[in-house]
């Protein structure tokens, strides 16, 4: 778990400046992708382990933090939220059969 | 094993609290250590974005442009008339303040700055100049041709954040030129700028030019602003409503100069 923290980390790092420098020239009506909320639903969806999305949510709000004008911890905050939410949609209500754990 | 998850959640909930009050406390430090370190990875980004969506416009407007070409060139050739006039008229001023002993008007002190990132929900920008070029808060933000860009709202040692004229936070006062209608101009976010505070008698039109004046102390008088875009007056309004469409295109904007006196 711990190790996939790991790998999250630079990886996160990367999607931050691919947001801020390289999609930002791309923006639709005014929207750019972001990366990091995507891949931290995805990953507490279909990694079944809250450690991890915990994980992710702390590294990706932190880092989407530092890169905003928004005050340190509010992406953190909504992205631990989320992954707290979707953890308990998913061991209480959802079962996808191809996906192992719950 | 309650306990221990019970201890878990408690000693997640206080690192969460002492990182986001410590980050806070310092954010100006973190976030200029992230800046500086990711400034040598953002630049070939900013770069290789910038190219290929110059490119991928270059492709869809090209018809376009053709047609935009044609009335440029016609535009041009009546801009080359006109700056023949005033290159006559500013030998008649030079002439004439060398008579009177004015001498030529202070230029602005300028500031080189490349825009590193954007936050565009934010309307805002992160510029390579902090408070280690001697840049501080509230100094305004220009472009080469010297069209308003912003302000400087937030100053790291090596990096500065510029709120944008367009941000919800900008408003300072400015009139038309030409006919000298003065009134507030307002952002509203979304890259939006109104013109606030024109009463319903003042003549104002699509296409005219708003320039800044140098009333609220924040900008140097003159700096050039946007074009009106729409003009909306109501009966039961006391003032109009003028929509202004900003004179820099964020796409664009790559260097940028600070004016650090004016």
């Amino acid at each position: 778990m711990v190790r996939n923290i790991f790998i999250l980390i630079p990886l996160f790092y990367f999607f931050i400046l691919l947001q801020v420098s390289f999609l930002v020239h791309f923006s639709l009506w005014r929207w750019v992708p972001n990366l990091i909320l995507i891949s931290v639903i995805l990953l507490n969806i279909f990694s079944f382990s809250i450690k991890l999305g915990v994980g992710a949510a702390l590294a990706g709000g932190f880092l989407l933090d530092v890169f905003s004008s928004n005050f340190i911890g509010f992406w953190i905050l909504i992205l631990l939220a989320l992954a707290f939410l979707i953890s308990f949609v998913f061991k209480k209500y959802v079962r996808i059969p191809f996906v192992q754990g719950g | 094993m309650r306990l221990i998850l019970n201890r878990k959640i408690i000693g997640l909930i206080l690192f969460l609290v002492l990182l986001i009050v410590f980050a806070n406390i310092y954010q100006s430090q973190v976030r200029n250590f992230f800046f500086l370190v990711s400034e040598p990875i953002q630049k070939p980004f900013w770069k290789a974005g910038q190219g290929i969506s110059n490119f991928l416009q270059a492709i869809a407007f090209s018809q376009k442009n053709q047609e935009e070409n044609q009335e440029l060139r016609l535009l041009v050739e009546e801009l080359l008339t006109k700056t023949a006039n005033i290159a006559e008229l500013e030998s008649e001023n030079k002439t004439l303040r060398e008579a009177l002993e004015i001498g030529l008007r202070k230029e602005f002190s300028l500031v080189l700055a490349q825009v590193t990132g954007k936050d565009i929900a934010q309307d805002s920008l992160i510029i390579n100049k902090g408070a280690e070029d001697l840049i501080q808060n509230n100094l305004p933000v220009v472009t080469q041709q010297k069209v308003l860009v912003g302000k400087i709202t937030e100053v790291f040692d090596n990096f500065s954040r510029v709120y944008l004229i367009s941000s919800e936070n900008s408003s300072f006062d400015g009139k038309i030129l030409g006919s000298e209608v003065p009134g507030l101009v307002k952002g509203s976010g979304n890259l939006k700028i109104s013109f606030d505070l024109v009463p319903q008698y003042e003549e104002v039109k699509e296409g005219e030019l708003l320039i800044t004046t140098a009333l609220g102390g924040i900008f140097p008088s003159g700096l050039l602003v946007g074009q009106v875009k729409s003009v909306k007056k109501s009966d039961i309004e006391p003032f109009q409503q003028i929509e202004i469409q900003p004179s820099f295109d964020i796409k664009q904007l790559d260097y940028l100069f600070i004016i650090s006196s004016f």
